[in-house]
């Protein structure tokens, strides 16, 4: 839980056994195409920040992952197996027979906070396991105080979600992650709606996950938190993968005119 | 110290009438007011009062359950469906219950040829009508959920059964149940108005006994009386409910 973060082996991002595999992804809302044939490998354990301005697609493509929207084209593989696959628009989007499976190895934390209000904290923790998982509620609840724990929140069992600050919920939304046994974490700008004060609560978490060798996807406008903790960086633009590699080459020497640019007004 | 203030009000409002009556019998002498036959016509009073509050109880179960109905059409994939219930929804929002419930008495058996009973008929409207409010307020309810909370539950890999009952149904009935409350209470009264199609409810047996005595004044005042002594418990067991129920949020309601 506490090694030093080791990037994966950099051949591996062309491993067939790759957490998320997912090729030429299109996505259509309307008349916007919003991904136009993403490709984008992820290995297991691997850190990977996705960054872009608004509207460059990079959250679209993370819900694509996780089926909250229905891939217009493309296929995804997770695991190394099959999970999505769609020909082309017109034709049907077809589930692999692993699909649910694969898709509960897979977590999701929102930019706004999505904790149950009616549910305390703990119940929150294990709604998942005990409804979906069939895990007995004493282990599920043992599992979650321990994970509550783990991200600093041991004293909020039993409170509700609206006592809380913002970086708590965020923290507590990935414990409950966390409690449901994901492989991979999909992160969609988790700190955009955090004061500013909350933004390294959650920031540090997210670290000792990367540390302990959670497999994650980070969409984030924290361009320190992609420098440090990621192993790739993935600049989007316009519905397209610009350019990617490791933190040192995006943010030291970009390639491409339109990621320089992008830096330059983030930085 | 809430406690308090509603019990004030409540007191204020009890003792306004009298105040009136009384001053009202010093300017106008030739009214004698004269509540002294009211006993002998409680048993009367009595029976009216069950059926009021039958009526209430059949509408409001139905009418709920005709309201989850109503709501999950207007928020169906379907546009017919939604138009559908968007029409009937207008209907009864935007025509008086009088007429609909006249409409439900007289009117049905001519156009279907269905002879039913007065009950029955008048039933029928009121349970449309309460349906449609209640289906509202759902609607309402279910819309204001934010989007990523649905997402959410259906990533933990809840069904869509396990969603509803766990997280959908149990928010929205928290954020509709005061609506749902004053609705019901808005029905109780409402329900008066069966009282014009022959419906021995408590206002009808008010008027009976009111045409018997020659006391329509005081009988009256006893028929509001004995409406708010079973509305106003009932508000206020609805807000010690309401209050429970949001012990989750930050502020309270």
């Amino acid at each position: 839980m506490t090694t030093t973060p080791v990037p994966p082996d950099g051949r591996a991002t062309a491993n067939s056994r790759a957490a998320i595999d997912a090729r030429g992804i299109h996505k259509r809302f309307g008349n916007n195409l919003v991904l136009r044939g993403v490709d984008l490998t992820v290995a297991t354990g691997e850190v990977v920040a996705i960054i872009g301005r608004s509207g460059s697609g990079k959250s679209t493509l993370l819900r694509t992952f996780i089926n909250l929207e229905k891939l217009d084209q493309g296929s995804i593989r997770v695991k190394g197996q099959p999970y999505l696959e769609r020909e082309a628009p017109n034709k049907p989007l077809i589930h692999a027979p692993d699909y649910r499976r694969l898709r509960l190895s897979m977590g999701m934390v929102f930019q706004s906070f999505t904790l149950f209000p009616q549910m305390t904290v703990i119940e929150n923790l294990t709604l998942g396991p005990i409804k979906v998982l069939k895990m007995r509620k004493a282990e599920a609840v043992q599992r979650a105080e321990a994970l509550l724990r783990r991200v600093g929140l041991g004293d909020k069992r039993d409170a509700f979600p609206d006592h809380l600050s913002g970086g708590q919920k965020q923290r507590a939304a990935i414990a409950r992650e966390l409690n449901m046994q994901r492989e991979i974490l999909l992160f969609d700008e988790v700190t955009s709606a955090l004061d500013p004060e909350l933004v390294g609560e959650v920031l540090e978490v997210m670290r000792e996950l990367a540390s302990a060798g959670m497999t994650m996807v980070v969409v984030t406008h924290e361009m320190s938190f992609a420098k440090s903790v990621a192993h790739r960086v993935v600049f989007m633009d316009d519905g397209v993968v610009v350019e990617e590699g490791p933190p040192s080459q995006i943010f030291g020497r970009p390639q491409h005119d339109r990621t320089r640019a992008f830096l330059e007004r983030v930085l | 110290m809430h406690r308090l203030r509603t019990w004030r009000l409540a007191a204020v409002a009890l003792a306004a009438p009298i105040v009136f009556v009384g001053c009202a019998s010093r300017d106008t002498p030739s009214y004698d007011w004269n509540f002294g036959v009211i006993p002998q016509y409680l048993p009367a009073l009595g029976q009216g009062l069950v059926v009021t509050i039958a009526l209430t109880i059949l509408i409001i179960v139905v009418g709920m359950s005709l309201g989850v109905v109503v709501a999950g059409a207007r928020l169906s994939r379907f546009a017919v469906l939604r138009w559908l219930t968007t029409g009937y929804v207008e209907v009864m929002r935007c025509t008086p219950t009088l007429v609909q419930l006249v409409w439900a008495y007289y009117c049905l058996p001519i156009l279907f040829g269905i002879q039913v009973p007065a009950f029955a008929a008048i039933a029928f409207a009121l349970i449309l009508n309460t349906g449609a409010f209640y289906g509202e307020a759902f609607r309402a309810g279910i819309q204001s959920i934010p989007r990523d909370q649905v997402e959410t539950a259906d990533i933990l890999g809840l069904s869509y059964f396990q969603r509803m009952r766990y997280v959908i149904v149990p928010l929205t009935v928290r954020i509709v149940l005061p609506v749902l409350i004053s609705l019901s209470i808005g029905l109780f009264k409402e329900t008066s108005l069966v009282s014009t199609l022959g419906v021995a409810d408590l206002m009808y047996q008010g008027k009976l006994v009111a045409t018997a005595t020659y006391r329509p004044l005081e009988i009256l005042t006893t028929v509001a009386l004995i409406y708010f002594l079973v509305a106003f418990p009932v508000t206020l067991l609805a807000r010690r409910l309401e209050i429970h129920l949001s012990r989750y949020r930050a502020v309270a309601a």
